[in-house]
């Protein structure tokens, strides 16, 4: 870029040489125009032909990871000052032109486009209006450099002085790190490590344990073989000691699982999961049947003509915006019809023709009534319905089917699906439909009987539909209406409007329904409207694609780990197991002393809150990894109760790039590299129709003693002794020493899945090593990255990098003209069978196996009485994501502060005005906000985003080797306050540590101590479920 | 410069105790605000508390208060030089020489509201013809430079007449009076008459192009429909009148008081009078302003007027504007008791310039209190230390130079006196 | 600077300052041959024995790639009067608008613009009453007015369009009167007071962006903007190597449209007439190329 403007000047000069050509200079040169255009124009000043114009060479596509969608980018990189700490500077960000997210609605460019005229772009601004030399990026994104330099960052390893949060540090080398991390450290007290983490295999345990029980083999004796290694020999099932190492992942989760699961063996690995999307996801995942998993609502916008949004903000939020809105606005103006169904007036709802402002937590009742009406008004799709497998299906051209016509055995107490084998007509594996008045095994039936509610051999049976249409029958549309407050002409036109399509309808969905003590039942009723069209795997209908190029296998198997270990035990969060079966049971009985969740893979949220009473047993350490628990869990206060106390938490080690809310409290804190200055693995949920693979790699480096978290990992591990890592880490014997060999054997599966990718040309190469050493410096070892593949295997791994990772070619999404190509192809379940053999751990009840609305309940099945008037919701800010934006100043300058949204009839009622300062409390806690009066939120219900109020990222100033941290700067050099709640446009940036912490208002548990209420099933914390006070200060 | 004129001056007159401490409290605020002009060069207007939203303030007030101040002396002297009345001549020079002041001052606050000051010469040099600042600029210049000619003229007889004077104000006088040292009834004659055409010719300079133009810099404005109006203009042309003729009128009794000198007191009264009658054509031209505004139901307009009247500075309109600088001269200019003392008249006319600030404050300031758009940011803005000071420092200035040129200058018209003094 | 390369500063560079034309041509990586035909063919012109389209024609296209549109004219047509070149415009159609304020970051990041600058806001406005109510959302940059109240301010003519329709600003010749700011009625412009997000962001100052095709280095040294008025600059420089604007390129809600106004078969053109194009203050006559669809 320097070269081009130098030598464009240069010549100039050199021609200006020729004094004729001087002469007739004018000529070519716009400025100096001979004639007088008018008073308004001039000439000779003021422009330049400096345009800072880059190539491939100052270019490398990355993915971003402002927020959790992943999108794939494109960062230009310029050199910056040479006494920076940094390697390069990061001149724009945008989105990578190779990839269909960020190209909506052009499409990307072809994927075989060479890298240098992909980055130079196709000229076409004048007429077309892009020059596609880059693509979409929301807010978010565009601000990520603000990420990678922000000085507050952590700069080197930290050691705490004094006690937990005191926030005293000493800086150490990373060798004294990892030993100490590993071996304990004298001066603090904190245990290491390797004496943490003893392992034991499950089977040879158990085996002696049954010895134990049956009497062949004492107690003492088992004690005795089994103390050092299991975390307690009267309760075996909790587990090796390595369990009591306890994780909290927010990125990178599979090296990390990796490294957790089957080097350590611990059975503590947890991740955000448990308070982002849980319930939701659970809900879907037990919602269908089939060879792949489908786990949420998509919809096939391009093609819908109505989109029923249900709680979810696609606009702002969901997986994502850069991806998701510009689909939405384009369908919308070619004529799709769009409900939102959100207490507040969101983003998404704006462009809705239908707003639905739901009484939160009431989501169920809502899409009870919609299903009541599209029974009563006969608009289901009775062929998709009464298809009881995929031949009958196929008949029809549906590619899925549903279990309408199954029945259910209501005789047995665990109300599973009635077998054929129960009826003598077949296996344990089929279930019976009525056809034509005979049962049949359901794969061999054709068409099934809708509607069944007979006894069949001493059998009470009802099909799955008849239990479901019951389930809608329970109340009146009117009774519904006053539940949800959703007038009854909307419910009607939600349910017409959603039938009146085919198949060109779908459901969106995701955290708002889901995130309630009710969520999973909330969202297995969504999820069943969406049965009644059977829009699945339709073009314009409900999609489940998620078809990424194989990342793990392939070239390279990168999940196994050559005598590596399997978790076993019952992790601190009681996820995914039954209680009934354990130990503690036995023990204690009916209530349980805290939930259990048996449905529920991941509730990072209570694993704090337990430890704090030891429940099932105590923890002994925690390694936090871009994850805060005293922000994102359900009552920070809590949370950070446990982080305080080395009695609770003998060890506590954060991976982070910032003194964080929860990790101002660590024993260590190792600083892990920003995303933009690393590798990684994240991708946008399965919500597009073509394959993709997209790929992180280092764009710049900001502060050079900063190491990623895998990097930490190879080292702690190798000290630990444990397998996977250095020599023969993989199953192919190849090694594992530093992140490239596992990110870039990631890229060769890529490369070579399916018809691999061609080799890079010798011109690309040069690109490839050119942009790498000109961004990175000496932080790019060319040579050694090649040894982790092979080198046959090293030119297509370049072409896949070069282009920011492996995209496939639109045009094929869909096979039979109108179903999607990548597709789920399985079966929709209205009746959950699994759940309703389930008990709830407080009195042993069964669970409902046909979801229903079930009312806001804490752990002692009671239905909550809030103490507080206003019922308070949560969402995501459209300008931050998650916690880890707020050291952007840009999008501080979008938004600071999480205004409280409130109804002008609260609002009245209490003499506030927007702007006002508030507090905001309920029992346990008082915090101070400021309230956005809006028409936007019903009476009765407040809320604000929840992404703000942190004291980390500098707001809190820590002494590092005895020297505070610099105050953090402030901005508008005048006296006054230009910014009012929702003008902002001042230009100003707030403050890093304005607004309030939604989650320290979480709605505690009455019937238990220190716990959230949750959600056994989906295993979603109550996030949503908060009641407040709102008083003007 | 201060310490030089105040040698001079001490060599040349008698010095009074209070004229030193008048002298060294000016030279001590003009210091500090040297300081606070120092401190606003090197880190720009950052000490400043304008902001995009809110781009001009109290420099701006105080530079159209002060060019307004300039054009109403000088259609003052005009009254006397052109029109005759000569009953006012005693103020006619002064009047004069009160504009030139007033327009080196007013464009000092310019140059210190500019984000670059050191271009300062592009004003000069590139002109774009559609501007009106632009063209405001090359009438200042004009325009001074036909004070200074005018003001020369008026004082070309009295300054031949300082000549053999043996202090300073000889030396000056005879410096400027070149070989032109001779005054008969022909030069008498040929002066009054020069008087006459720089006057007339001044007239129109001032009304259009000084002040009627300076007043044009806000009515052109489309974007800001509280200024966007024609009568604007005029409103500027006969507020600078009000302001012109308080301030002679105070400076005039002032200067008596201090120089124990004989009042004219039928002088004052009528001055007294006039200024009340620009006051009214003033007050009556706001107030049509304001009713075609409120009838006009334009938001952007009515907004402004809700903030000048109702908003965080409505004290500067009720308070300065209309009760001091209108209501309580007024009063003193009709009240029996009052009408006749001079010290009422003196204490009258100093609220009127002290209204007109308020006047300059409530033109500039509201208008950009309301967001230029609907939905923008609303400004807000008050002066900061640094301004006040800098406007202080600006201010000393003025009188500094206003004493010393008195001080050097024959600008009373006291022929008399000037025998016993030279010596 | 090309940008003050007069006729005489290019006699003064002829007259000397280079002093060998043809070793400077050959450091430069254009063609040597290149240049020293054109200036011979110059001199033919100069003399009449060649006309000014042949030239034109003959070199039009080399120069066109290296120096983008706005530096390279087309060719006088042989009446004398000039082809039409191109008028920049936008089109924001507020339908698809949904308020996300990317271009306002994507256009800071572009334009590196300083705290208490943004080129490009997106204002917010709530309608109606619960539950029936509308949000419109705004996004404002510079609307490169056809008749600028801001040039017709401006003493100096530091600020003027220039000939594809954007309004430029002198920064080495604006004195920061900030008349402009008064006077826009778009509430575009900002005063830039030197302020930086180098506390909270290392690098800031490294790189500025060289609007309307100056360099200005790091920020705050050499030829620094600071005291001067600033505003969008339709992103110039990223049009001139082929790129749309910033915030066109990241728009969330694909609701910004960018191009050439006066080819009527531009998207731009087809938007901007279309029966829901509207401009904002239509009633003042500044004439506004940025036009919103309803
Ligand atoms: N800007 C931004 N984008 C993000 C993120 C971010 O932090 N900021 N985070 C990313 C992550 S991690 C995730 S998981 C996704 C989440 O994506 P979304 O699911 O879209 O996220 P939310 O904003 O949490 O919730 C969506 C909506 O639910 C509504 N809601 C609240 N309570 C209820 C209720 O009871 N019923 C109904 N029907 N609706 C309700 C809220 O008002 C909100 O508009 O977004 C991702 N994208
Ligand atoms: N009430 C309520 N609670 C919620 C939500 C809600 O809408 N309402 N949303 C939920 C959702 S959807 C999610 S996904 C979670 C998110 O919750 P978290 O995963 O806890 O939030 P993050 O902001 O992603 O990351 C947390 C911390 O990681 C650290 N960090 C940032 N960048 C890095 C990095 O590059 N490396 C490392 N090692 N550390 C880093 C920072 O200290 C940051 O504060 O919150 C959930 N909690
Ligand atoms: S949606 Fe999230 S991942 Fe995508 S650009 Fe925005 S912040 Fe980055
Ligand atoms: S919008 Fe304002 S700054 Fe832009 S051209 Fe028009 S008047 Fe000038
Ligand atoms: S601030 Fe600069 S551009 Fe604006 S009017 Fe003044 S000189 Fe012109
Ligand atoms: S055109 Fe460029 S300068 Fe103007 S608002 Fe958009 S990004 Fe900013
Ligand atoms: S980026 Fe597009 S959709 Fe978002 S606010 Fe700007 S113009 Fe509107
Ligand atoms: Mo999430």
């Amino acid at each position: 870029m320097e070269d081009k403007s130098m030598s464009r000047r240069k010549f100039i000069k050199a021609l200006g040489a020729f004094g004729a050509v001087a002469a007739v200079g004018p000529a070519f040169i716009g400025p100096i125009k001979q004639v007088f255009n008018g008073v308004w124009y001039d000439e000779g000043h003021g422009v330049g032909t400096d345009y800072q114009d880059y190539g491939a060479e100052d270019v490398i596509f990355s993915t971003c990871e402002q927020c959790n969608t992943y999108c794939t980018i494109k960062a230009y990189i310029t050199s910056g000052k040479k006494e920076g700490p940094y390697s390069t500077v990061i001149r724009k960000l945008a989105g990578n032109q190779y990839s269909p997210l960020n190209m909506v609605p052009f499409g990307a460019i072809a994927y075989a486009t060479p890298i240098d005229e992909a980055v130079k772009g196709n000229g076409d601004v004048k007429r077309g209006g892009r020059g596609a030399r880059g693509g979409r990026i929301c807010l978010k994104g565009q601000a990520g450099i603000q990420t990678a330099y922000d000085p507050y960052r952590v700069k080197h390893p930290l050691k705490r002085v004094g006690p937990r949060g005191s926030g005293k540090w000493k800086v150490i080398s990373w060798e004294e790190a990892y030993d100490e991390i590993v071996e304990g450290s004298k001066d603090l007290g904190t245990p290491g490590l390797k004496e943490l983490s003893a392992y034991v295999p499950e089977e040879g345990v158990m085996a002696d344990w049954e010895k134990v029980k049956k009497g062949t083999m004492t107690q003492a004796a088992f004690d005795q073989k089994y103390k050092d290694v299991l975390v307690d020999t009267k309760h075996p099932d909790f587990g090796p000691k390595v369990n009591q190492v306890t994780f909290m992942v927010g990125d990178r989760r599979d090296f990390v699982q990796r490294f957790i699961s089957n080097s350590l063996g611990s059975k503590n690995y947890y991740h955000h999961g448990g308070v982002c999307g849980i319930s939701s996801v659970i809900g879907n995942v037990r919602s269908y049947s089939g060879q792949k998993k489908k786990k949420r609502q998509y919809a096939d916008i391009d093609n819908t003509l109505f989109l029923l949004v249900w709680g979810t903000n696609p606009m702002v939020a969901n997986k994502g915006p850069t991806w998701l809105a510009p689909k939405i606005t384009n369908a919308i103006q070619n004529g799709m019809q769009m409900a939102v169904v959100d207490p507040r007036f969101s983003k998404t709802a704006e462009k809705a023709q239908i707003w639905a402002p739901i009484k939160p937590g009431t989501d169920a009742a809502l899409a009870l009534a919609i299903g009541r009406t599209i029974i009563e008004k006969n608009w289901y799709d009775e062929i998709y319905l009464t298809n009881p497998n995929g031949k009958a299906a196929a008949q029809d051209n549906e590619p899925t089917w549903s279990d309408a016509t199954h029945l259910v055995n209501l005789s047995d107490p665990k109300r599973p699906k009635l077998r054929a084998s129960d009826l003598g007509i077949g296996t344990e594996e089929q279930f019976v439909v009525i056809e034509n008045g005979q049962p049949v095994p359901h794969d061999q039936a054709m068409e099934g009987e809708l509607e069944v509610d007979k006894t069949i051999k001493g059998f009470k049976v009802k099909s799955s539909f008849q239990l479901y249409k019951e389930r809608t029958m329970e109340k009146t549309i009117d009774e519904y209406s006053a539940i949800t407050t959703i007038p009854k002409a909307q419910i009607k036109q939600i349910a017409k409007q959603f039938t009146s399509y085919g198949k060109r309808a779908s459901i969106l969905s995701y955290r708002g329904p889901a995130m309630h003590v009710n969520g999973y039942y909330t969202q297995r009723l969504i999820a069943s409207l969406n049965h009644l069209i059977g829009s699945y795997d339709w073009k314009g209908g409900n999609i489940t694609t998620g078809a990424f190029y194989q990342e793990f296998a392939g070239k390279y198997d990168l999940n196994t780990v050559p005598n590596g270990k399997k978790p076993w035990g019952i992790p601190t969060g009681r996820n995914g197991v039954k209680y009934e079966s354990t130990s503690l049971f036995e023990k204690d009985g009916y209530p349980a002393k805290r939930p259990w969740f048996p449905y529920s893979p991941q509730t990072v949220g209570d694993v704090l809150p337990s430890a704090l009473h030891q429940y099932p047993y105590p923890i002994k350490a925690l390694i936090t990894h871009r994850m805060s628990p005293v922000l994102s869990a359900p009552n920070g206060q809590i949370q950070e109760q446990v982080l305080k106390d080395p009695d609770l938490l003998p060890l506590f080690v954060a991976s982070d790039v910032q003194i964080g809310d929860s990790s101002k409290y660590a024993d260590f804190i190792l600083p892990d590299t920003v995303y933009l200055e690393r590798w990684g693995r994240e991708a946008i949920y399965p919500n597009i129709t073509t394959k993709l693979a997209s790929v992180y790699q280092p764009v710049t480096r900001v502060f050079p003693n900063v190491r990623s978290f895998e990097n930490s990992i190879i080292e702690l591990a190798k000290r630990m002794g444990l397998p996977g890592y250095g020599e023969n880490a993989f199953a192919d014997g190849s090694s594992l020493d530093i992140e490239e060999d596992y990110y870039i054997k990631r890229v060769a599966n890529i490369a070579y899945d399916g018809t691999p990718v061609p080799d890079a040309n010798a011109r690309e190469l040069e690109v490839f090593s050119r942009a790498r050493k000109k961004a990175l410096g000496n932080y790019f070892d060319e040579q050694r990255w090649k040894q982790a593949v092979k080198p046959e295997e090293w030119k297509k791994v370049v072409y896949v990098l070069n282009r920011g990772g492996r995209f496939e070619e639109a045009g094929n999404e869909y096979v039979n003209n109108n179903h999607i190509k990548y597709s789920f192809g399985g079966q929709a379940n209205f009746y959950d069978e699994g759940v309703a053999a389930g008990k709830n751990s407080y009195d042993g009840q069964f669970f409902e196996g046909m979801p229903f609305y079930e009312e806001i309940k804490s752990f002692n099945r009671k239905p909550i009485q809030p103490k507080q008037p206003l019922q308070f919701i949560n969402w995501k800010a459209r300008n931050m994501g998650t916690y880890r934006n707020v050291s952007s100043a840009w999008l501080r300058e979008v938004r600071a502060d999480n205004y409280i949204w409130m109804n002008k009839v609260d609002a009245n009622r209490r003499g506030i005005k927007t702007g006002d300062t508030v507090r905001i409390s309920n029992e346990s806690i008082t915090l101070e906000g400021t309230v956005y009066v809006t028409a936007g939120i019903a009476p009765g219900v407040v809320g604000s985003a929840y992404n703000m109020g942190q004291k980390g990222y500098g707001v809190e100033r820590h002494t590092i080797d005895g020297q505070k941290q610099k105050s953090l700067p402030t901005y508008n050099h005048t006296s006054f306050k230009f910014k009012k709640p929702m003008h902002e446009d001042d230009g100003y940036p707030g403050g890093r540590g304005e607004g309030f912490p939604v989650n320290k208002l979480t709605e505690l548990d009455s019937a238990l101590k220190d716990g959230a209420i949750y959600d056994e099933i989906g295993g979603a914390p109550g996030q949503l479920d908060m009641f407040v006070d709102i008083k003007k200060v | 410069m201060e310490a030089y004129a105040k040698q001079e001056l001490q060599k040349g007159q008698k010095s009074s105790a209070a004229f030193k401490w008048w002298i060294g409290s000016l030279v001590v605020l003009l210091a500090v605000g040297g300081y606070f002009i120092i401190e606003r060069l090197v880190f720009g207007l950052e000490t400043t508390n304008l902001s995009s939203i809110t781009p001009w303030g109290a420099w701006i007030a105080f530079y159209i208060f002060f060019v307004g101040l300039s054009a109403g002396s000088f259609l003052l002297s005009s009254l006397i030089y052109v029109f005759g009345m000569y009953q006012y001549e005693r103020i006619g020079k002064m009047a004069l020489f009160t504009a030139v002041v007033c327009m080196i001052v007013a464009l000092t606050f310019v140059l210190m509201d500019l984000g670059r000051p050191e271009r300062f010469m592009n004003a000069m040099v590139f002109w774009n013809v559609i501007s009106i600042l632009a063209w405001e600029i090359h009438f200042y210049v004009v325009y001074i430079t036909l004070l200074v000619v005018e003001l020369y003229i008026a004082m070309r007889e009295d300054l031949v007449r300082l000549r053999p004077a043996n202090n300073i104000r000889g030396k000056i006088a005879r410096m400027l009076t070149f070989k032109n040292s001779t005054i008969t009834e022909e030069t008498k004659k040929r002066d009054h008459r020069w008087m006459k055409i720089l006057g007339i010719f001044g007239i129109p300079l001032a009304i259009l192009g000084v002040h009627g133009g300076t007043g044009a810099l806000f009515a052109v404005v489309g974007a800001r429909s509280a200024w966007n109006t024609g009568l604007f203009p005029i409103i500027f042309v006969v507020s600078a009148m009000v302001s012109g003729t308080a301030l002679l009128l105070a400076i005039y009794i002032i200067k008596t008081k201090v120089t124990k000198a004989q009042i004219d007191r039928k002088m004052v009264i009528s001055l007294g009078k006039m200024m009340i009658a620009f006051l009214f054509i003033d007050l009556l031209l706001q107030f049509y302003e304001y009713l075609v505004g409120v009838y006009g139901l334009e938001p952007h307009h009515l907004h402004n007027m809700a903030i000048q009247m109702g908003g965080p500075y409505s004290w500067s309109f009720w308070g300065v504007q209309m009760f001091l600088g209108a209501v309580v001269p007024i009063f003193i200019v009709f009240y029996k008791k009052t009408s006749e003392n001079i010290n009422a008249i003196l204490i009258a006319a100093i609220l009127v310039v002290i209204g007109i600030i308020g006047v300059r404050f409530n033109i500039v300031v509201p208008s950009q209190i309301v967001p230029v758009f609907e939905g923008m940011p609303a400004g807000d803005y008050f002066p900061t230390l640094n301004e006040w000071m800098v406007s202080v420092g600006i201010g000393a200035m003025g009188l500094l130079i206003f004493t010393i040129g008195d001080r050097l200058l024959p600008l009373e018209e006291k022929p008399e006196s000037l025998e016993g003094e030279g010596s | 600077m090309l940008k003050q390369m007069l006729e005489k500063d290019w006699d003064r560079v002829a007259d000397g300052m280079v002093p060998n034309a043809k070793e400077e041509l050959d450091q430069s990586p254009y063609s040597t041959q290149l240049g020293m035909s054109m200036a011979d063919d110059a001199r033919k012109v100069v003399a009449g024995n060649m006309d000014i389209q042949s030239f034109h024609k003959k070199y039009h296209s080399s120069l066109l790639g290296e120096f983008g549109d706005l530096f390279t004219q087309e060719p006088p047509k042989k009446d004398g009067s000039s082809t039409k070149g191109v008028k920049w415009g936008m089109v924001i159609d507020l339908q698809k608008c949904v308020g996300c304020d990317s271009c306002t970051v994507a256009c800071k990041s572009e334009n590196r613009t300083p705290p208490g600058i943004s080129y490009n806001v997106v204002l917010e406005e709530e309608v109606g009453e619960f539950p029936n109510v509308a949000k419109v959302n705004l996004p404002m940059p510079c609307m490169h007015c056809d008749n600028p109240p801001c040039v017709q301010v401006c003493p100096v003519k530091a600020t003027f369009k220039l000939e594809n329709g954007i309004v430029t600003i002198d920064n080495d010749r604006c004195i920061g009167c900030r008349y402009c700011i008064i006077a826009c009625p778009y509430g575009a412009r900002s005063y830039d007071f030197g302020e930086s997000y180098e506390d909270e962001m290392l690098s800031f100052n490294d790189v500025t962006s060289p609007e309307y095709g100056i360099e200005r280095g790091e920020r705050g040294t050499r030829k620094t903007p600071i005291g001067t008025v600033r505003k969008c600059n339709f992103c110039l420089h990223r049009l001139e190597r082929g790129e749309e604007p910033a915030c066109v390129e990241t728009c969330i809600g694909d609701a910004r449209f960018f191009g050439d106004l006066n080819d009527p078969n531009s998207t731009v053109s087809k938007l901007a007439n279309s029966p829901r194009a509207f401009r904002l203050k239509s009633d003042l006559g500044a004439g506004p190329n940025v036009i919103y669809l309803k």
